[in-house]
């Protein structure tokens, strides 16, 4: 009997919109926006339309991902994992640690894009020709290494608000 | 019962975050009783401090390193009970490879990221957090109906111990000191401290001179501090639910 492992569904989130850095304040203490995060609430409103729950989610220790990732633990039914591997380039370190049939990663641009073509295309320079905007999702599934995924979906905001 | 001060304006971590960091960069070189203790003290207040401010993430990383510092805890609490020379000498063989498995997790990214994530988070703000403390209240009456219709049940008052350190740790955020909670806590914590003992002793090698009459030690005092808490928990019942309303 051949036993086949069930496929990962991986959605990576960029983080909502945030506020410029404050005077003497680093990148990493951006803090998301009032607006920002007013319509990334109705963003996860249409994610819970769309029936998507997730099993993890991982996010960057980074302000603005921390705030967007609690905002989308309604959504969660298992752990939220602090994960500084999503504040730098995709790394295989970053693929060794996923856990999970349906995983959430909130993280960063040029990042997340790098890490999409990565896994969809073996090769994370194409992620300079994905766009992902601020509260936007990517929905991957298949297997969790490079080019062991497929694209399912590209969500923007706008469409996720309009949902919600 | 509680000593009131004027609420903070804003509920920063700092305090708790840099005693978590101090205790973790001790920790890094040396898993000592002490620095164990601290690591714990902090990761359970700054689990509270999330509660108050309503920032769900965070917490089970919290919660993770704090179960990563279990086992080198439980065994330090063993010891402190001063067991006959022949268990404590078996205890003792358990140290190195517990205390190992603690620097590791340290040293973990989620660690590294977690203390990078606390240093970024804003304070919360006092008036949700007013109300957190009512809920944290609320969920305390429920434990202690619960410990007082089952008194024998250790498992009950255990969890009315969690419960009422998140009550204790919640008011203290808000600037005030809970002396009935604090003396409450101290009762619970010392039968905490005999159930961790007795389950250490589950593990022990059949026949170690002085286990079994230490077992029984254990069981008489478990069973006391379970009735004083108790005792205790009808009289600081009231001021409680004044809390929860």
């Amino acid at each position: 009997m051949i036993v086949r492992a069930r496929a990962t569904q991986l959605f990576l989130v960029r983080h909502a919109p945030a506020l410029p850095r404050a005077a003497g304040g680093g990148d990493a203490a951006r803090p998301l926006s009032p607006e920002g995060s007013a319509s990334f609430g109705r963003s996860v409103r249409g994610l819970e339309r769309l029936g998507l729950r997730f099993d993890r989610l991982y996010h960057s220790p980074w302000l603005r991902a921390v705030q967007t990732a609690d905002a989308l633990m309604p959504l969660v039914d298992g752990e939220s994992v602090v994960c500084p591997d999503l504040a730098r380039a995709p790394s295989a370190e970053l693929l060794s640690c996923l856990r999970g049939e349906r995983v959430a990663l909130v993280g960063h641009e040029p990042w997340l894009s790098a890490l999409c073509a990565w896994l969809m295309l073996g090769s994370p320079a194409s992620g300079n020709r994905l766009v992902i905007k601020k509260g936007g999702v990517v929905r991957l599934q298949g297997k969790l290494a490079p080019s062991g995924m497929e694209l399912l979906a590209l969500l923007p905001p706008k469409a996720l608000r309009a949902l919600g | 019962m509680g000593g009131a001060k004027r609420p903070p304006r804003a509920i920063s971590c700092k305090r708790w975050r840099d005693q978590l960091a101090r205790a973790v960069a001790a920790l890094r070189s040396s898993a000592d009783p002490e620095s164990v203790h601290q690591l714990r003290v902090a990761i359970a207040r700054l689990r509270v401090w999330l509660v108050l401010g309503g920032v769900r993430v965070l917490d089970d990383d919290l919660r993770w390193l704090r179960h990563e510092a279990a086992a080198a805890r439980d065994l330090d609490v063993s010891l402190a009970l001063r067991p006959p020379a022949k268990v404590a000498e078996w205890l003792r063989t358990e140290i190195g490879p517990r205390r190992r498995a603690l620097t590791a997790a340290l040293g973990d990214s989620r660690a590294v990221g977690l203390m990078q994530a606390l240093s970024l988070l804003p304070p919360a703000p006092p008036a949700l957090a007013s109300e957190r403390v009512a809920r944290l209240a609320r969920s305390a009456l429920r434990r202690g109906d619960e410990a007082q219709a089952h008194p024998a049940d250790v498992a009950a008052l255990h969890r009315l111990r969690r419960a009422l350190r998140r009550l204790r740790f919640g008011l203290e955020w808000m600037g005030q000191r809970p002396q009935a909670l604090i003396e409450l806590q101290t009762v619970l914590g010392e039968l905490g401290d005999r159930a961790i003992a007795l389950r250490g002793l589950t593990r022990i090698p059949r026949g170690t001179t002085g286990a079994g009459s230490y077992r029984i030690r254990l069981e008489r005092e478990l069973a006391r501090y379970g009735r004083q808490a108790l005792a205790q928990w009808q009289q600081t019942r009231p001021w409680v639910q004044e809390l929860a309303r």
